[in-house]
C-alpha cells in the first residue's frame, strides 16, 4: 500500500478575505518501508502537509489517498478496515492526567482492544522505546527526551500503516536531539513504517530519509526531492562525512534564500 | 563592589569571592511563623480586652467568647443550630455543582447551546443571589427548600463559567492527537475534553465555597428558627455580643474545613497536577 498525495494545494482565507497560498501543486508518492523526510524553512507548509495527510485538515485541491498494487493481502477484511496513520506531536502531545502506560493504551482504546490485549501491548512498545519501568508515571515527571519516547510509543503501538512525525525532536535539546536520532532509526528497523518525517534540521533529514523532500515558500512547491544514496545505518561513519555534507549544503543551497527571508517577515 | 568580600592575602594579592547576591530573596520562612502569628494576634486582642480600653459589649475578649462557645457545645445549645446550617450548605452546594458542571459541559461543547445559553447565563451571573432570596421565598416558601435552591443557585453560576472556560481552553493540540487516533466526539468529551477541565472546576469549586456560606447566612438571617446565622441574629438582637462571635468563629472553622475537604479531594481527582 502506497500513500500518494496527487497535487495537493491549501489555501488559507484570513477574516479580511485575503488569500495567503500555503501549499502548490504537491506530488509525492511515499512506498512501503520508505522514510521520506520533509524539509523547508518556516512557513513553507510542511505542517500543514502532515496534517492534511493526518485528515486533521482538508486540502483547498487535489487528494491524499492509499493505493494498494494488485489484490489486497488480507482479501475484503483488509479493504474494509481504515489505514491506519499514527502522528508524533512536536510538543509530545502526552495526555498529562493519563500514566505513560494508560497514553500510550489510547490509541488501541480507539481501535477497540480489550484491557488485556491493550496492556500486553503498550508494555512492549513502551519497553521497545526504552521506557521499561516508567509506566506508572505521569508526563510531567519526565525529561522531554522521555516524554517524546512515550508519543513514539503510543504512534507505534496501533502498528500503523502510516507514521507520521511532526518536527518531534525540536523540542529537545541538542544532545538528547543526537541521541533520540539514533533510537529513532534504531526503532525503524525494527518496525520499518512507511513514515513522513517533518523537519527544519537538515543534517536529520539526511541522517534519517531514504529522500529528502526540499519544500519552498511562499507559496510552498517542492523544489526538489533529494534520494540520499548513503547507506542507512552508518551515515555518522567519518567514511562518508564528505558526501553527507554535500547533501547538507545542497540543500541547505535551495532553501537559504527562503529561509532568510522567512526569518525576515516572521513566520506567519 | 556589592556582594562581594575583599581579602588581601599575602604577596600582595587580592582575593574577591563572590556572593549570592539572591539569597536575601530566598531565605525561607521558619515554620513555627505562622501559629506564632495567630497566637500573637489572639495575645494581643486578649489584653486589649483586658485592659478595658474597649467594652467587652463591643468585642468581647477571646479567652469569654471560649468560655461561651464550649458552654453552648457542652449544653447542647450549638448542635442543632449546626446541623441546620450543615444539612443546608452541603445540600445546596452539591445540587448547585453538579447542576453548574453539567451546564458549563453543554455550553463548552455545542455552539448552539453556546449561542443561545451564554447570554442568558451572562445577564443573570452579575445579580446578587441575596437580591432574587425573596422572590425564590415567595415562589418556594419561607421552608427548607428555598434556602436549599438560593445556595445552589448561588453557587452553579460561578461552576457555569469556570466549566465553561476549562472546557472551551481544552489544549487544541489534545484535541488534534485524540483526533488522529481515530476518537469520535463522545470519547474526545470523555477523554480528553473533560479531564483536561478538572483543574479549572475545582477552582470554581474553591470560589463557591464563599459564595455558599454568604448565601446560607443572608438566608437563615431573612427566615429561619435554626442554623447558625440565625443564631448570629438572635444573640445580636440580645445585645449578647460574645455569643455572636461564637457563631462567626463556627462559620470560620465551617470555612477551613470545606477548604481542606476539597484540597483533599482535589488530590484524589487530579493525581497528575500534584504527584
Amino acid at each position: 500500500m502506497r500513500l500518494v498525495i496527487d497535487g495537493v494545494g491549501k489555501t488559507f482565507v484570513d477574516k479580511n478575505g485575503r488569500e495567503t497560498v500555503a501549499l502548490e501543486n504537491i506530488h509525492l508518492t511515499v512506498s512501503e518501508e520508505e522514510f521520506v523526510a520533509i524539509v523547508g524553512p518556516s512557513g513553507c507548509g510542511k505542517s500543514t502537509l502532515l496534517n492534511m495527510i493526518a485528515g486533521l485538515l482538508s486540502p483547498t485541491s487535489g487528494e491524499i489517498y492509499f493505493e494498494t498494487a494488485g489484490a489486497p493481502e488480507g482479501g475484503e477484511a483488509a479493504l474494509s478496515a481504515p489505514p491506519k496513520v499514527a502522528v508524533v506531536f512536536q510538543e509530545v502531545a502526552l495526555f498529562p492526567w493519563r500514566t505513560v502506560l494508560k497514553n500510550v493504551e489510547f490509541g488501541l482504546e480507539e481501535l477497540g482492544l480489550g484491557r488485556r490485549e491493550r496492556r500486553e501491548i503498550a508494555r512492549r512498545y513502551i519497553d521497545m522505546v526504552g521506557l521499561g519501568g516508567f509506566e506508572q508515571h505521569y508526563p510531567h515527571q519526565l525529561s522531554g527526551g522521555m516524554r517524546q519516547r512515550a508519543g513514539i510509543a503510543r504512534a507505534l503501538a496501533i502498528r500503523p500503516d502510516l507514521l507520521l512525525m511532526d518536527e518531534p525532536l525540536s523540542a529537545l535539546d541538542a544532545q538528547t536531539r543526537l541521541i533520540m536520532q539514533d533510537e529513532l532509526l534504531k526503532l525503524w528497523a525494527k518496525t520499518r513504517h512507511k513514515t513522513v518525517y517533518v523537519t527544519h534540521n537538515i543534517q536529520e533529514a539526511v541522517y534519517l530519509a531514504d529522500r529528502v523532500v526540499v519544500l519552498s515558500r511562499r507559496p510552498g512547491r517542492i523544489a526538489e526531492i533529494m534520494p540520499i544514496e548513503l547507506p542507512r545505518f552508518e551515515r555518522h561513519d567519518p567514511a562518508h562525512q564528505r558526501v553527507f555534507n554535500e547533501y547538507v549544503q545542497s540543500i541547505w543551497g535551495l532553501i537559504r534564500k527562503d529561509a532568510e527571508q522567512a526569518m525576515v517577515e516572521g513566520s506567519e | 563592589m556589592t556582594g562581594t568580600k575583599v581579602e588581601i592575602l599575602s604577596m600582595g594579592e587580592v582575593k574577591r569571592t563572590i556572593r549570592n547576591r539572591m539569597s536575601f530573596l530566598e531565605r525561607p520562612a521558619p515554620g513555627w511563623v505562622t501559629p506564632l502569628g495567630i497566637l500573637g494576634l489572639l495575645v494581643i486582642w486578649q489584653a486589649v480586652s483586658m485592659t478595658g480600653l474597649v467594652s467587652s459589649g463591643a468585642l468581647p475578649a477571646p479567652s469569654e467568647i471560649v468560655r461561651d462557645g464550649w458552654e453552648m457545645v457542652r449544653g447542647g445549645e450549638l448542635w442543632p443550630e449546626l446541623y441546620a446550617s450543615l444539612v443546608r450548605i452541603v445540600l445546596g452546594f452539591v445540587i448547585g455543582a453538579c447542576a453548574g458542571i453539567l451546564i458549563g459541559i453543554v455550553l463548552g461543547i455545542s455552539r448552539l447551546a453556546e449561542a443561545v445559553g451564554l447570554p442568558v447565563v451572562n445577564s443573570l451571573y452579575p445579580i446578587p443571589k441575596i437580591a432574587i432570596l425573596p422572590l425564590i421565598m415567595l415562589w418556594l416558601g419561607i421552608g427548607e427548600i428555598s434556602k436549599v435552591t438560593v445556595i445552589a443557585v448561588g453557587v452553579a453560576f460561578p461552576m457555569i463559567f469556570n466549566t465553561y472556560s476549562g472546557v472551551r481552553n481544552a489544549d487544541p493540540l489534545w484535541v488534534k492527537a485524540a483526533v488522529s487516533f481515530g476518537a469520535g466526539r463522545g470519547d474526545l468529551i470523555r477523554k480528553v475534553i473533560l479531564p483536561g477541565a478538572w483543574p479549572t472546576i475545582f477552582a470554581g469549586l474553591r470560589i463557591s465555597i464563599g459564595t455558599s456560606l454568604l448565601l446560607l447566612v443572608a438566608a437563615e438571617m431573612i427566615a429561619a428558627e435554626h442554623g447558625i446565622g440565625a443564631l448570629i441574629l438572635k444573640y445580636s438582637n440580645l445585645m449578647m455580643t460574645t455569643r455572636v462571635m461564637v457563631g462567626v468563629v463556627v462559620l470560620s472553622i465551617l470555612g477551613l474545613v470545606f477548604n481542606r475537604l476539597l484540597s483533599f479531594l482535589e488530590r484524589k481527582c487530579i493525581p497528575w497536577k500534584h504527584a
